[in-house]
């Protein structure tokens, strides 16, 4: 079984390389893998070869249809596409100018005040959007521009919208943790509620290596203009909407005062009518709206209907448990545990997209942390992180080559050095949280329980 | 006359027939259903929950199928947008020839792949109308949900087809861009 599980990952892997969509592979993978590990159950068991490989068939494709139908109609999904609305309504309707403003009036006088104001907002944004895309698209294109007026260094001013639209991996509601939440079974609701603290701090993390940036290079992120208090209120009031949404949604949410599926309709609903009140529904926008939503509905929900078929597969496979019992058994502890999987993630983050990074292997890492005894709300946050920096890793960090669309006239080379100081802010996050689980968990136990 | 080299490419007609189908539906059903989603539920959780303490029966159910719905709109579309994640990171390795005909392998694959699926998917529908699964409270036959996520798995295997004669006609497969292209 531990081989047949080694092939079906080699399988996988090979068809990923020749390009087949990560959900299909999952699937074909995962479909003839269920045949397969069944029909040799059956044969061990000293069944005929027909009847044996006929079950194992038979298995297999009532998973195929009924996994396929599980994920579809899984009652907590709802929140992708809800969620997903809310954020791209967000992003047609303007919101992001506002709270770039906002961000920009308070901050902006400030050495690098630009590229932390950009941060600020992604940040608000990203309470808004839950996808690191939408943040970095929607911020690259209202904050870069302003950066190049004030003489920023490219690599400051690009580095900082990169690495600022991760938040929108981290900080609630986020895709990534939903899928992480329903692959491991875990609550929505509590998962982003430990994702809160160590949003704010990686945030404040991020404005702390733009003030070391331009402390070593002054040049980097000259002050801006100060703006005088009633400019700051007025630009406050303007944002005002925006946050009494996130208040709603996110407030209601932990407050137990909705679920989070009621959480994501009531955040739609009420960004919505935010957009409807501002005049920027057009028709062209709202095509736009419905659209991406479905596009953003289409990635996210196939790709689970791929782990949920290959998810089976793998764990009929002795490849999780045996791996569980290989790293236990090595004299490096828990920490060296943990410290390898990161090294895994951060590596297989430099060539793999997050949510296919995600899926691929969490069949294989979650048998290990609860092996370990881990918690796996803390676990999961540790994971969203170590996503996010691999979207801004180079090669192929995806943030990276999305502020190279808006800023085409800057060179890869110059965006990937801007990076740096936010790589490093974000593996100093999971260093905290690897010390201080607390961070992560406080908030959970302390509204839920433990 | 000679062809200007800056005009973009244009998708062949039937793909370019198939696009408009594809967005026209997701615009209308898939919009419809959208609105449905939001509205509905926040009418159930606002109103008649927490103000007249009186939750719609069956709220869940129609929350349940319109979410299948939307999966079974989205994925077609998706499948001709480019939503559905592929790894690249060594196409730039690969010589023209190995990519092109590697990925009509990986393709072909996929079509196989998808009419097994949209046939299971279709006979899990015709064994849920025989044998009564339905929602829970509304007791609502899942029979045609099946049936509507395999028409859209079925379709999302006719686009590969397409794909395929697509990349041997013209070594490329012109995907449908959702922003800012007209209908």
């Amino acid at each position: 079984m531990t081989l047949l599980g080694i092939l079906g990952l080699l399988s996988l892997f090979v068809l990923l390389a020749l390009r087949m969509p990560v959900a299909l592979s999952m699937l074909a993978v995962g479909l003839v893998g269920t045949i397969i590990a069944n029909a040799n159950q059956f044969l061990a068991v000293g069944m005929s070869a027909d009847q044996a490989w006929a079950r194992g068939l038979r298995i297999a494709y009532s998973n195929l249809s009924g996994e396929t139908f599980e994920a579809a109609s899984n009652f907590n999904l709802l929140v992708i596409p809800m969620f997903v609305l809310m954020g791209t309504l967000a992003g047609v309707s303007g919101m992001s100018n506002d709270l770039f403003t906002a961000a920009y009036r308070w901050m902006g006088h400030m050495r690098g005040g630009l590229a932390s104001a950009t941060i600020a907002a992604c940040a608000g944004f990203a309470a808004l959007s839950g996808s690191s895309l939408a943040s970095a698209v929607t911020m690259g294109r209202v904050a870069l521009p302003e950066m190049k007026r004030y003489n920023y260094a490219d690599s400051l001013a690009t580095g900082s919208v990169a690495a600022g639209g991760t938040l929108g991996f981290l900080i609630p509601p986020s895709g990534g943790m939903i899928i992480y939440a329903v692959l491991t079974e875990q609550s929505i609701g509590r998962l982003f509620m430990a994702g809160v603290f160590p949003g704010i701090i990686l945030t404040l993390l991020f404005i702390g290596a733009i003030y070391f940036t331009v402390l070593r290079k002054p040049d980097a992120g000259p002050r801006g203009e100060r703006s005088a208090w009633p400019e700051r209120k007025e630009s406050l009031l303007k944002a005002s909407p925006i946050l009494a949404v996130v208040i709603v949604t996110i407030g209601g949410m932990y407050t137990g005062f909705f679920t989070p599926v009621e959480a994501s309709s009531v955040g739609a609903f009420f960004t919505f009518v935010v957009a409807a009140l501002r005049r920027s529904l057009s028709l062209d926008a709202i095509r736009t709206v419905i659209l991406q939503t479905m596009n953003a509905t289409a990635t996210v929900f196939l790709i689970i209907i791929g782990a949920f078929v290959f998810i089976p597969f793998i764990s009929l496979t002795e490849v999780p448990a045996d791996l569980v019992t290989l790293l236990t058994s090595l004299p490096i502890g828990e920490y060296g545990v943990l410290l390898i999987i990161v090294l895994v993630y951060i590596f297989l983050g430099m060539f793999l997209e997050s949510i296919a990074m995600l899926v691929l292997t969490i069949p294989v890492v979650i048998p290990i942390a609860i092996g370990l005894d881990w918690d796996l709300i803390w676990f999961g946050i540790i994971v969203v992180i170590v996503l996010e920096m691999g979207m801004i890793s180079p090669p192929v960090g995806i943030n990276v080559f999305i502020v190279k669309s808006i800023a085409p006239s800057v060179p890869m080379g110059t965006i990937f050095r801007g990076i740096w100081p936010f790589w490093f802010a974000m593996a100093f996050m999971i260093f905290l949280l690897v010390l201080f689980p607390s961070i992560a968990l406080f908030l959970p136990e302390t509204l839920v329980g433990g | 006359m000679p062809k200007d080299q800056n005009e973009p490419l244009r998708a062949p007609r039937a793909i370019a027939v198939l696009d408009r189908v594809l967005v026209w539906i997701s615009l209308l059903l898939g919009g419809a259903t959208l609105a449905f989603m939001t509205v509905f539920s926040v009418w159930n959780v606002l109103i008649m929950r927490k103000a007249l303490n009186s939750p719609i029966i069956g709220a869940e159910d129609l929350l349940i199928l319109s979410l299948v719905v939307i999966v079974a709109l989205s994925i077609p579309l998706g499948a001709r947008t480019g939503a559905h994640i592929e790894i690249e990171v060594l196409e730039s390795n690969m010589s023209a020839r190995f990519a092109k005909w590697s990925l009509v392998a990986v393709k072909s694959m996929g079509v196989v792949l998808l009419a097994i699926m949209s046939w299971r998917l279709a006979h899990a529908g015709e064994s849920a109308a025989r044998f009564g699964e339905t929602t829970q409270q509304l007791l609502i036959s899942f029979g045609p949900f099946y049936y509507f996520l395999a028409v859209s798995i079925g379709i999302y295997a006719v686009v590969l087809v397409l794909d395929i004669w697509q990349l041997i006609r013209s070594d490329e497969v012109l995907k449908l861009k959702i922003s800012g292209d007209e209908l």
